[in-house]
């Protein structure tokens, strides 16, 4: 059967006023916010001879104060502006997969390690390890990619762009 | 005429061809590949310009700029994937006539129309930068002010899912900015003891921690995406009866787009969709659209690449970013040193003919790369996922400690990519994010001159012509959101009175 091209009554569906997960959103955003506030009233008192001029937590505070009030709609959302919301609705319904997590858990590994490992040996291991997290199994390719890729990339921003790399704890470096 | 002579001059060097070229081809590789965009290319490459004179890096991400925008069109076409969000537009004709065999045709009519577009759109900004640069020499702080909250306002109309969401990840991005030591008095802002963070937040890391990191993971989401791939066997150029229907089309998307450009925040995406619904609106055969019509691919690809010259505009003449890729190729022109803005224009004014030459060879060049090459472009959509992503980690890692020998860059990386994928998931775009982040020294800075000159009473700028013509404009594109979905809602209700006959 051909869709309508004509509108569902607006209003009909029941939605509560409030959008719980953007509430939440809405929450945190304004709770940094105060985090921040605070934060300026830390700041050092600039010397008098700046005493007429726009003080430095003046800007930040009037920017928190805009945020803040911005993040105040976002509950509302769904109410006045309804497509664009559904679509943002539809996007965070999606379950966040294990392989996004295991990747996000990978990265921070990978950052963690990069100072001991060097630069060299952490370009080799994303190479060979993200590859296979991400259902990579032609290993011939894994194996070739990541030499090929790593030697590449070492010897062009090592040697050619003179990139300094950390050797890390095996000394490993092309310069 | 010399600085004209010398512009160009500049680029006559083998080794700034050679970048420029490169600039195209990593542009439309990076445009063909869906999920990689300009933006991150050129926050990529901005690390590894460092070493480069001004003009030689700013051409090259020109270029890529360019390039990047048509790059988006060949897997538009060609597998109903646009590369780039700009050529999403260019799919809804271009995939239907690639699907009825005539994929050479429909690629040919994209390069062609983009290159019109753009070659359109870069004599508009070679006569329209120097006369902005020229007004805009006349402005006091309270007007700079005034235009960068204008240009801040409009990520209310920005392309994106959500105005007041946009309006937020600006907010966000301008607050980053105050990060660092204040610059008139000397006092240490949200530092929190790290003194990494005293000279502020380095943006090179965050533009790459939120373009490709946050990519990076929503793509980890789509591991198991396939496309169906239409083959082409060769691009082919327009036929006399293409041109005959397409050239008022070009002609007039090509204006839109420029202009879209101009304005500050907006880009080539907005550019593309004005583009193909103007083109449908001015068409005899309107039922056409969607199905392989040549407008509808003339329509948007003319415009979206007449938004990248357009966008250079107010970026070079004020210092204020056109678009997201603008915002980054004006960190880039922050990084080397110049502080764009009409004085730069003033004192090098060979600096507007480079860039000028720069991406007229680009235009040039990815015409020539289309139709050579537009078939081994298609196959780089052939790439696995699997290898690429790891490889666009790895280059992250590289720009963001590389640019300052510095790990805690990597971990300003890592964070702003873990967090762009939060903002993303829930409809806050890292575009708008940058623009704050970029516009934000600009709105400070000049605010608190403003402030200064006119003691500290906000109203006293209102009294300026032209500050209070920025801010009505402000309004009016704060407000235009709202006034365009209560329309909305008002048409609805008027058609199904209709329907339930009331």
């Amino acid at each position: 059967m051909q869709k309508s091209q004509i509108p569902e009554r607006e209003g009909r569906e029941t939605r509560p006023l409030l959008d719980p997960v953007d509430a939440t959103i809405a929450g945190i955003i304004i709770a940094g916010c105060i985090i921040l506030y605070f934060a300026t009233t830390n700041f050092e008192e600039p010397s008098a001879l700046f005493g007429d001029n726009i003080q430095p937590e003046d800007f930040p505070r009037i920017m928190l104060y805009i945020i803040s009030g911005l993040a105040l709609l976002l509950p509302f959302e769904h109410v006045f502006s309804p497509d664009g919301w559904n679509r943002i609705k539809e996007d965070r319904s999606k379950h966040i997969p294990p392989a996004t997590i295991l990747t996000a858990i990978l990265l921070l590994a990978v950052v963690i390690s990069s100072p001991y490992l060097g630069m060299v040996l952490t370009i080799f291991g994303i190479s060979v390890l993200m590859p296979l997290l991400w259902g990579e199994r032609r290993y011939w390719l894994v194996g070739i990619f990541s030499v090929l890729f790593t030697g590449a990339v070492t010897y062009i921003f090592s040697v050619l762009l003179q990139v300094y790399f950390e050797p890390g704890i095996f000394n490993i470096s092309l310069r | 005429m010399e600085p004209v002579i010398t512009g160009l001059a500049m680029l006559a060097d083998p080794l700034n061809i050679g970048l420029i070229i490169g600039g195209v081809v990593i542009g439309v590789l990076v445009g063909a590949l869906p999920g990689l965009s300009s933006p991150m290319a050129i926050a990529l490459l901005i690390p590894f310009t460092i070493s480069l004179q001004p003009i030689p890096a700013i051409s090259m991400m020109a270029a890529l700029y360019c390039a990047g925008t048509f790059g988006g069109s060949i897997t538009a076409i060609l597998i109903n994937a646009p590369g780039a969000p700009p050529a999403a537009a260019t799919a809804l004709d271009g995939y239907p006539m690639a699907r009825r065999g005539e994929a050479g045709r429909a690629l040919g009519l994209a390069a062609f129309s983009s290159v019109c577009g753009g070659i359109i759109s870069l004599i508009i900004f070679l006569f329209a930068a120097p006369l902005l640069a020229k007004v805009a020499l006349s402005f006091t702080p309270a007007e700079y002010f005034a235009l960068a909250v204008f240009a801040l306002s409009m990520l209310a109309s920005i392309s994106g899912r959500s105005s007041l969401r946009n309006l937020i990840a600006g907010g966000f991005g301008v607050l980053i900015s105050t990060v660092g030591i204040h610059l008139t008095t000397g006092v240490e802002r949200f530092t929190f003891g790290i003194n990494e963070l005293s000279e502020g937040i380095n943006f090179v890391p965050v533009l790459i921690g939120l373009f490709a990191v946050a990519e990076l993971l929503n793509q980890s989401r789509r591991l198991d995406r396939h496309y169906e791939r239409v083959r082409a066997k060769v691009m082919k150029l327009p036929s006399r009866e293409d041109l005959k229907r397409v050239w008022p089309t070009i002609l007039r998307s090509s204006g839109l787009g420029t202009f879209i450009g101009i304005l500050p925040a907006e880009g080539a995406t907005v550019a593309a969709i004005m583009g193909y619904n103007e083109a449908r609106r001015w068409s005899k055969n309107k039922e056409q659209f969607g199905t392989g019509c040549p407008e509808g691919i003339a329509g948007p690809e003319a415009a979206n690449n007449a938004a990248t010259g357009g966008a250079m505009v107010p970026t070079l003449a004020l210092g204020i970013p056109g678009s997201a890729s603008t915002a980054l190729i004006l960190a880039a022109l922050v990084m080397h040193g110049l502080k764009p803005g009409p004085h730069l224009l003033q004192q090098t004014p060979e600096f507007i003919y480079a860039i000028f030459g720069a991406m007229l060879i680009a235009n040039l060049a990815f015409m020539a790369i289309g139709f050579g090459g537009a078939k081994l472009f298609a196959q780089v959509t052939l790439i696995p996922r699997s290898i690429l992503w790891p490889a666009v980690f790895a280059f992250s890692m590289i720009g963001s400690y590389a640019a300052a020998s510095s790990y805690f860059d990597v971990w300003v990386m890592l964070i702003s990519g873990l967090v762009g994928f939060f903002m993303l998931r829930n409809g806050f775009g890292p575009a708008p994010l940058i623009m704050g982040l970029i516009l934000g020294k600009i709105v400070e800075e000049t605010f608190s001159q403003a402030m200064i000159i006119h003691d500290n009473n906000f109203f006293a700028m209102l009294e300026r012509p032209i500050v209070a013509f920025f801010f009505v404009l402000t309004a009016i594109s704060l407000l235009g959101p709202v006034f365009s979905e209560a329309r909305r809602r008002q048409k609805n209700r008027r058609l199904v009175a209709t329907q339930y006959g009331e």
